[in-house]
């Protein structure tokens, strides 16, 4: 117990009362600039500095029809996500700091790299630092999802010139390529990052009207954004920047295959899960990613070396044929083995080239019906099967199936082995899974 | 925090009124002022470990030294909190349980001394009982709500008590560290799905918002726990002992539900025992049903094997499921008035 003396009770109780009642709240830090989060410190959001560093804009900016960045700080509190806005996306990053002493060397190196780049155009930056600040941090990722949608344009051969402005008209003909000029959408893709998944969830539940218990790719709707969403404490791994890297690359995958030539309907997800995967594991392999199923919760094994069970599931006869696989539209029927198939299956098809890949998204994008939704799974994947037959050649799923198992078994996937055992290394750390929509 | 703690007990010495757990009883901000004096009355009085029959000991990992097996033994600073009494006991050392063995860090409890076992819970065990929080959306109003209207706004069509919890301030870090520490025990877990868990931002305080009419201007609390017509709630700061803030919400639940919650809560958690067991081993099957798929085909022996164990252990999982549903669904809400 603590005896004072009466003056010293009056002048703790003022004080303390006087404080409270003073209690400067982080908007209010943010308003009066005193709060660091609030401000970049490498562009001070100057419009100059800005621009030369390649964003668009650092906020605040609409994220969906009726809210944006605004209100998003007024729920969680202002200053918790450090808004950039880039060419092609909306990003809101509230990532701790990252001390780089901790990680691996590759990682370590990896990210130098990104920060050198990062420092030709914004000079305040160091790229020897130790510690990445969160406004650094998003920075990073402003860059690396960037470059992910640079490597998409990439596979598909088209550059941003070679999209429309934002529409909602819908012409049948193979020219035509979506409804806007991000990849086909209208809007930017939009990211956001929590570091809890109780700021996360708020702001679902508030603005998208949908409790969001896990990662989650989100379609705000006609003529808007397609968004992930991910919170820091959905998986216990993603504290490690590079698990977190491959978790956003994974789900950034879908959104592009979606939003290409404008998210008119559903595909098959085989693809896009053995894109997402290939990509994410050129990331870092030691990081395979898994959707949540509707009814239950996602794998979350660690084995990565996937190349020598695919051989397995193969000389046995035991993978999944194409033909089942090829007519999934979700992630429900998905299980180990199927994520590990069709990343092997979507490699083979790699070897083909990047223009068979374009040539197979074009079509497989091709708008079936005037408006939006699925009306017709039967139609999809009939236009599947015409997609990979222009694309690849296979006639029917057999013999892709049979194309892909020779393969495995000669080249046993020796450019997916290779891939993989570059990137071997002692590893401890858990991996992590993927998100769901 | 040291300043805030003093003035919490210097408070309470200088006007005797709760300041820690305080009791909101409808009809605005409540406070040290409300209508009546409800649960805080009896707490505190006596050993609050005798006066109510103290509920089994919580599970925690003994690497962790932020947690005492006792609850509430662990306190910052030598804070003084009370535990939400309307009266301080002067002369004991706040929360300690006159007899138990006063706990060391990594020492697991009462067991005796040997090898160290590991308390810990398996992850799918942990997932089981979740806390299902309710992240109510912020109603259009032109003014802050009255209690009862916020409490209606939060309830819904639930009406099960509620457990609502306000995301703390950056000063108010290390009550929101204990509030935390506090969700995460397991009791407090399996309890928690016969409330209506919800979860409001620190924003929801400021005098604008429209839930701010839920939270005393000057010393809002970071959880609070209310019946779910809004007539008696207890508010928690994080400073109270564990065994206080249970015994409010046991003593909430005996208002809500006929039955015996505390037989019901002690069921379910020998019931998490068998997950623990059960859970880790259904996983490991499923990883080695696919491990032999991919050696020797979904026909070899080594498959067909595994795959009879996991269908043993599923069986068992599911015959669990439906007794835990059978004891968690004996516990009825009453009838409302």
């Amino acid at each position: 117990m603590f005896h004072l003396p009466a003056r010293s009770l009056t002048v703790l109780l003022c004080a303390t009362l006087g404080s409270t009642a003073q209690e400067p709240s982080i908007a209010a830090r943010a308003a009066s600039g005193t709060d660091s989060r609030a401000v970049d410190p490498y562009t001070k959001g100057k419009s100059a500095d800005l621009e030369r560093a390649g964003y668009s804009g650092a906020g605040p900016f609409a994220l969906g029809g009726h809210h944006g960045t605004e209100e998003v700080d007024a729920l969680i509190g202002a200053g918790k996500l450090c808004w950039l806005e880039t060419r092609h996306f909306r990003l809101g990053i509230d990532l701790p700091p990252l001390d780089l002493g901790v990680a691996d060397k590759r990682a370590r190196e990896r990210i130098r790299a990104e920060l050198r780049d990062l420092a030709a155009v914004m000079p305040a930056i160091d790229p020897e630092t130790r510690t990445l600040d969160p406004w650094l941090r998003a920075h990073l990722y402003a860059l690396r999802c960037e470059r992910a949608y640079a490597g998409f344009q990439g596979v598909i051969g088209r550059s941003d010139p070679a999209f429309p402005p934002p529409n909602l008209t819908v012409r049948f003909d193979d020219e035509w390529l979506g409804l806007g000029p991000y990849l086909g959408q209208p809007a930017k893709y939009v990211v956001l990052v929590f570091r809890e998944s109780t700021d996360l969830r708020r702001y679902a539940n508030q603005y998208l009207g949908s409790d969001m218990r896990w990662p989650q790719r989100y379609d705000l709707g006609r003529g808007q954004a397609l968004m992930f969403l991910t919170a820091l404490d959905f998986e216990g791994n993603l504290h490690d920047d590079t698990a977190l890297h491959c978790h956003v690359a994974f789900s950034l995958v879908h959104n592009f295959c979606d939003g290409f030539r404008g998210y008119l309907f559903e595909t098959p997800v085989w693809f896009k899960c053995g894109y997402a995967q290939a990509v994410a594991r050129r990331i870092d392999p030691h990081h395979p990613q898994y959707d949540r199923p509707p009814d239950r919760r996602a794998d979350g094994r660690t084995d990565w070396d996937w190349s020598p069970r695919v051989r397995g599931l193969v000389e046995h006869d035991a993978a999944r044929p194409f033909a089942e696989m090829a007519t999934w539209r979700d992630y429900g029927p998905f299980h180990f083995h199927d994520y590990v198939v069709a990343w092997s299956r979507v490699e083979f098809l790699m070897t083909k080239g990047d223009a068979a890949l374009a040539r197979y998204l074009h079509r497989m994008k091709a708008p079936l019906w005037r408006g939006f939704g699925t009306q017709d799974w039967t139609a999809v994947l009939a236009q599947q099967d015409r997609a990979l037959r222009e694309a690849f050649g296979f006639d029917d799923p057999t013999t892709l199936d049979r194309a892909w198992a020779e393969w495995v078994g000669e080249d046993g996937g020796k450019s997916a082995r290779q891939s993989t055992e570059k990137a071997r290394r002692p590893r401890s750390s858990p991996q992590t899974r993927g998100a769901d929509r | 925090m040291k300043l805030l703690i003093l003035t919490a007990t210097v408070a309470t010495l200088a006007t005797g009124a709760a300041l820690n757990a305080q009791a909101y009883y409808g009809g605005g901000r409540g406070g040290g002022g409300g209508r009546g004096s409800g649960p805080s009355g009896e707490l505190g009085a006596g050993n609050p470990g005798e006066a109510f029959p103290r509920p089994p000991r919580p599970v925690w990992n003994p690497a962790d030294t932020t947690r005492d097996p006792t609850p509430g033994a662990h306190q910052p600073g030598g804070a003084q909190s009370s535990g939400g009494s309307a009266t301080a006991l002067p002369g004991r050392a706040p929360g300690h349980v006159p007899g138990a063995p006063t706990p060391q860090p990594g020492t697991p409890g009462l067991v005796p001394a040997g090898a160290p076992m590991d308390f810990t819970r398996a992850a799918a065990t942990l997932r089981q009982i979740e806390i299902d929080w309710v992240f109510p959306v912020t109603p259009k109003a032109a003014q802050p709500l009255a209690w009862e209207r916020a409490i209606a706004a939060l309830a819904g069509t639930d009406r099960r008590p509620l457990l609502v919890r306000r995301h703390g301030h950056e000063v108010e870090a290390a009550g929101d560290r204990r509030i935390a520490d506090l969700l995460d025990q397991e009791e407090m877990r399996v309890m928690s799905r016969f409330f209506r868990c919800v979860d409001l931002a620190d924003t929801s305080r400021h005098p604008e918002h429209p839930f701010s009419g839920l939270f005393h201007p000057e010393r809002p609390p970071l959880c609070f726990v209310s019946d779910a017509n809004s007539e008696v709630a207890v508010g928690f700061s994080g400073y109270e002992t564990a065994a206080d803030v249970y015994r409010a919400l046991y003593e909430t639940l005996a208002r809500a539900y006929e039955g015996d919650a505390d037989r019901v809560v002690r069921g379910l958690r020998r019931g998490i025992e068998d997950f623990d067991r059960l859970l880790p081993r259904e996983e490991e099957l499923v990883r080695l049903v696919d491990d032999a798929v991919a050696e020797g085909g979904p026909d070899s022996p080594a498959a067909k094997k595994q795959r009879q164990r996991l269908d043993e252990i599923r069986k068992e999982l599911a015959a669990l499921r439906a007794r835990q549903t059978a004891l968690s669904d004996s516990l009825k809400l009453r009838a409302a008035d």
